[in-house]
């Protein structure tokens, strides 16, 4: 009795131990730095909760709760939906071990606050949900077509620039009249759309951090193991016909969602997740229960582990930041160094290209108020007070222009640096210093 | 009989319109001429006119051009056309066109032949119309031509699998073994199907083995000269040049300043996935149906490789052909799982023309999704379906074809080197015209200045014996760049000391000599400017008095 009780309670608590590790580990210092909303976020609770909640790990201990708690909703979802223990475990299994959803769930998110959400009340409405089955999947794809229409109706207004300029082409070969008839707000509305939608729509973006064509501008980060990839297959080619309709017909339903928000990043698209580790646990399960496939199981499944502690070797050590993360790693230290080094009642002048510095600043200092701080675009040389502690960038690759630009890649020999950190996602030097004392 | 006649005028008329949508106004649509087209074009010349190549090499079993090398089906069987219809834009186009008319004929009876006639309409109504098919058989594509070979062989083999008979077997390997004498990405596809193939039918081979000796060894006998190339410079050069392995880059996911170890910098872990990633990139929808090739020259306006509202039918014909698929829908994924290895083991991101064999059975599977969705429905929605595809279909072409003949044509005119026709028809009219100098420092000029003056082949060879002998035609890799023709030159132009040259006519391209270089300069005559569409300087030609 005590054995069978074990086997039945072990596998969820391995889940909740994985679970656990990755979502609360270091949660505070990894991922390096807050992003710009998390410190917004921080601050606007500050007067109501006290300064103490300006801290990174309390700011993101909402989403780690929350998203540990999803997958545990989502075992009891799938359990009841498919009456199939196992496939409820593989599910949450994978999900607990998705990048994606590990980091997602390690900083500030309102898409978990909803999926969570969504996940409750899908819990709860399980019987009815069952009875809607045949139903729903109808459901979702005229919602969907509904939302596309939409989008492209409240695009109108946005693509008159770029119907011109397609319209600039064409005369050089047609009427500008005749131009009319295929370059006009219905034809691009419907062309960007299409776009967004399709951008979801790539297998680089999910499983190889957008390689071999990355996006300009949207933080591509590991989302799913391509060991998913022969899962996700299975899973697909194995589900049952009700059930694959209906996954089918909500992934569509999300992307229209996502097409008509115009979201690209990883935190919106988040809820794609789900349907991904469903398809990939029915996969799991199969090959699980398939005897004859014991050994292809068994191979997928070290993959797995490989690509699990491969990925957490790298994320905790903060070595998987994209190019176009949100978060700014140099703050906190800039922060702490300037609270050192400033003397009593010393300006601060910090230059706004460190982008946004002043929230920042509040926050890691913990102090609304900044007195003596001063926020601006300016050049040292010109500044009349020369009493002042400033905090100044430098390009990478400065122009000679630069307020701190020497020749020989050296530092100005009328101020004295005190400090210097590599900002690598604006590609800048940033420095603390003051006037050379005479 | 009535049915009978309705389906026929539907297989009529959808190849009619294939028919004008590949070879309507051929020669000036697109209205560049690339100069790899230039080069087929001018070798097939060579060989009508001489019976040597464009560097004077007698009926080679590759082609060189510039600094790659090509296989040799296209320029033979093009050489007759440019003898009869003389060396023309079109001449030199016309092959991968007729290549294109033939691939609707055999994606018709692949349909008809694995699954039903209207399959086999659905299908070609997908070919007939697919930007990506009428693009490449509208300009000298030798791929195209590999790729009507490898569907026709891939019809012959079904034909075999299913009468068993000497004919069928030797129609197909021949056809199969011709696709590997046009294009670099059949010569590793080819061998690799018949190996995935025989492993699947091996047995029933085995049973008719008697019948089969005789064609095999004719095949074994044709493709000689081939493995002999493999293991020459010219055989093996291109495939290495391009390929990911030989490039120096670290794989992405590589974490510069880090060590390697089990977890970082795992390179066979990082190539893997590099590889698997470029391969997935040609089954990822939004390549395949949104953003299209990654270099303007191989792409068009607003279009990718099909229309978008077909990939539900490719989800519909997929799910269906991998359920419990027959041997013919198993030779389909096949086909489909080989057609993008060559190009994903190169390290560009989404080529199509490398990857032109993975779109023909993505063609066939959509129209057999197309089908699939038909059959379901009752009759009185079978109607409104057929309407519906039929608009789909219409407005989709319409637009394309104002992408593809009005916009692209003039957002790519610089990629498909617009404005050399004009630029040597100028030339070769000045009278009395002394040295002529085309700043054109990787000296790709000289196969349009060799195709559009039409220059006799026997004068060029004399000239370009000057560069060496054709020894290391095969041997030697190195680059071979042809910078003269008579009195042209090719190469760059020390403007500030060639300026004072007497007499000489220098052409630039596209805006790198400023008006502000020469306006005002008595001693520099603006002979002529040529333009791109957009009104752009596509050439300037101007003479040191």
């Amino acid at each position: 009795m005590k054995t069978s009780t074990l086997s039945k309670y072990l596998p969820l608590i391995l889940l909740a131990v994985v679970t656990l590790t990755t979502r609360f580990y270091e949660l505070g210092t990894i991922p390096k730095g807050l992003s710009l909303e998390e410190a917004t976020i921080g601050l606007s609770l500050a007067p109501y909760l006290g300064g103490w909640v300006l801290n990174p790990i309390l700011i993101r201990l909402a989403s780690a709760i929350l998203g540990t708690l999803s997958i545990f909703l989502l075992y009891f979802l799938v359990n009841k939906l498919s009456e199939n223990l196992r496939l409820s475990y593989a599910s949450a299994f994978l999900l607990s071990i998705t990048p994606w959803h590990i980091q997602e769930s390690r900083i500030f998110s309102v898409v978990i606050l909803i999926i969570f959400t969504t996940l409750f009340f899908g819990f709860i409405l399980s019987d009815q949900l069952k009875s809607l089955l045949k139903f729903l999947p109808k459901f979702f794809v005229a919602l969907s077509i509904l939302l596309f229409i939409s989008a492209i109706l409240i695009d109108f207004s946005k693509v008159s620039e770029k119907v011109d300029a397609e319209r600039r082409i064409a005369v050089n070969a047609i009427p500008l009249k005749l131009t009319t008839i295929y370059s006009n707000k219905l034809v691009e509305s419907y062309r960007e759309n299409l776009a967004s939608f399709y951008e979801h729509l790539d297998f680089g973006v999910y499983f190889f951090n957008g390689h071999p064509r990355q996006r300009w501008g949207v933080e591509e980060t590991t989302k799913l193991f391509v060991s998913f990839i022969p899962l996700i297959i299975i899973g697909i080619t194995k589900l049952k016909n009700n059930l694959r309709l209906l996954l089918g017909a909500v992934f569509i339903f999300l992307l229209t969602l996502l097409t008509l928000f115009e979201f690209r990043g990883p935190s919106e698209s988040l809820p794609l997740v789900f349907i991904f580790v469903i398809i990939a646990g029915y996969g799991l399960n199969y090959l699980w229960e398939a005897k004859k496939r014991q050994t292809v199981f068994y191979i997928l499944l070290i993959l797995l582990f490989y690509e699990f502690l491969n990925f957490n070797s790298l994320y905790f050590s903060g070595l998987t930041e994209s190019t176009f993360s949100p978060r700014r790693a140099v703050y906190e230290e800039i922060a702490g160094k300037v609270s050192l080094l400033r003397e009593e009642n010393e300006k601060v002048l910090v230059n706004e290209r460190l982008l946004n510095p002043k929230i920042f600043f509040q926050f890691y200092l913990k102090d609304q108020d900044l007195e003596g701080f001063e926020f601006k675009e300016y050049n040292v040389w010109n500044e009349q007070d020369s009493n002042a502690l400033f905090v100044d960038v430098l390009p990478y690759e400065p122009s000679p222009s630069e307020t701190l630009y020497t020749k020989e890649d050296g530092f100005p020999e009328k101020l004295t640096p005190l400090y210097e950190i590599s900002d690598e996602r604006l590609r800048q030097k940033v420095f603390v210093y003051r006037y050379a004392e005479n | 009989m009535q049915k009978i006649n309705k389906t026929n005028i539907i297989i009529v008329v959808l190849f009619g319109l294939g028919i004008i949508l590949r070879l309507w106004n051929l020669g000036s649509l697109p209205r560049g001429f690339f100069r790899d087209e230039a080069a087929l074009g001018y070798n097939a010349f060579s060989i009508w006119t001489s019976g040597k190549d464009e560097f004077g090499a007698t009926l080679p079993l590759v082609f060189r051009s510039f600094e790659v090398f090509f296989l040799p089906l296209y320029v033979y069987i093009t050489a007759p056309l440019v003898g009869f219809f003389g060396l023309s834009e079109f001449s030199s186009r016309l092959l991968s066109s007729l290549s294109g008319i033939a691939s609707l004929f055999f994606v018709y009876l692949i349909g008809k032949k694995i699954w039903d006639k209207k399959t086999g309409i659905f299908a070609l109504l997908v070919l007939a119309v697919s930007p990506w098919h009428i693009f490449y058989s509208r300009g000298a594509f030798e791929g195209n031509l590999a790729l009507t070979l490898f569907t026709s062989g891939f019809y012959f083999w079904l034909n075999f699998l299913n009468d068993k008979s000497r004919k069928s077997f030797f129609v197909s390997t021949l056809l199969f073994s011709l696709s590997m004498y046009s294009y670099q990405s059949e010569r590793l596809v080819v061998p690799l199907f018949a190996l995935l193939t025989l492993s699947l039918v091996g047995k029933d081979l085995w049973k008719v083995k008697q019948k089969l000796i005789f064609p095999a060894l004719l095949i074994v006998v044709l493709l000689i000269p081939l493995i002999f190339l493999s293991f020459k410079a010219g055989g093996y050069h291109r495939a290495f040049g391009v390929s990911f392995f030989s490039k120096d880059e670290a794989p992405p996911g590589w974490i510069e300043g880090y060590g390697e170890n089990f977890f970082v910098n795992n390179k066979i872990y990082l190539r893997g996935k590099q590889l698997l990633s470029l391969y997935a990139s040609y089954y990822s929808p939004k390549n395949i149906f949104f953003e299209g090739d990654f270099d303007k020259q191989r792409s068009i306006e607003n279009n990718s490789v099909f229309y978008g509202f077909l990939l539900s039918f490719l989800i519909a014909g997929f799910a269906t052909i991998i359920k419990k698929p027959k041997l013919p829908e198993k030779l389909i994924l096949v086909w489909l799982f080989l057609g993008p290895l060559p190009a994903s083991i190169t390290a560009d991101p989404f080529h199509t023309y490398r990857s032109l064999l993975t779109y023909m059975p993505l063609t066939i599977i959509i129209g057999r999704g197309i089908y699939i969705v038909y059959k379901k429905l009752n009759i009185r929605w079978k109607y409104i379906y057929l309407a519906g595809l039929t608009l789909g279909v219409v407005l989709n072409l319409y637009f394309f074809w104002y992408n593809y003949s009005i916009l692209s044509q003039v957002t790519r005119a610089a990629n498909w080197d617009y404005g050399y026709k004009e630029l040597v028809a100028y030339i070769n009219q000045l009278p009395g015209k002394g040295k002529v100098i085309v700043d054109d420092p990787f000296t790709e000029g000289y196969i349009q200045f060799l195709f559009f003056g039409k220059v006799h082949p026997t004068t060029y060879h004399d000239e370009i014996a000057k560069l060496g002998s054709l020894d290391y035609y095969y041997k030697d890799p190195s680059e071979i760049r042809p910078n003269k023709i008579g009195n042209l030159e090719f190469r760059k132009i020390d403007w500030p000391k060639e300026r004072g040259d007497k007499g000489v006519i220098l052409v630039f391209a596209k805006e790198l000599l400023p008006e502000s270089e020469y306006k005002g300069d008595p001693k520099v005559e603006l002979l002529r400017k040529i333009k791109y569409p957009d009104g752009k300087d596509a050439f300037t030609i101007v003479q040191i008095q």
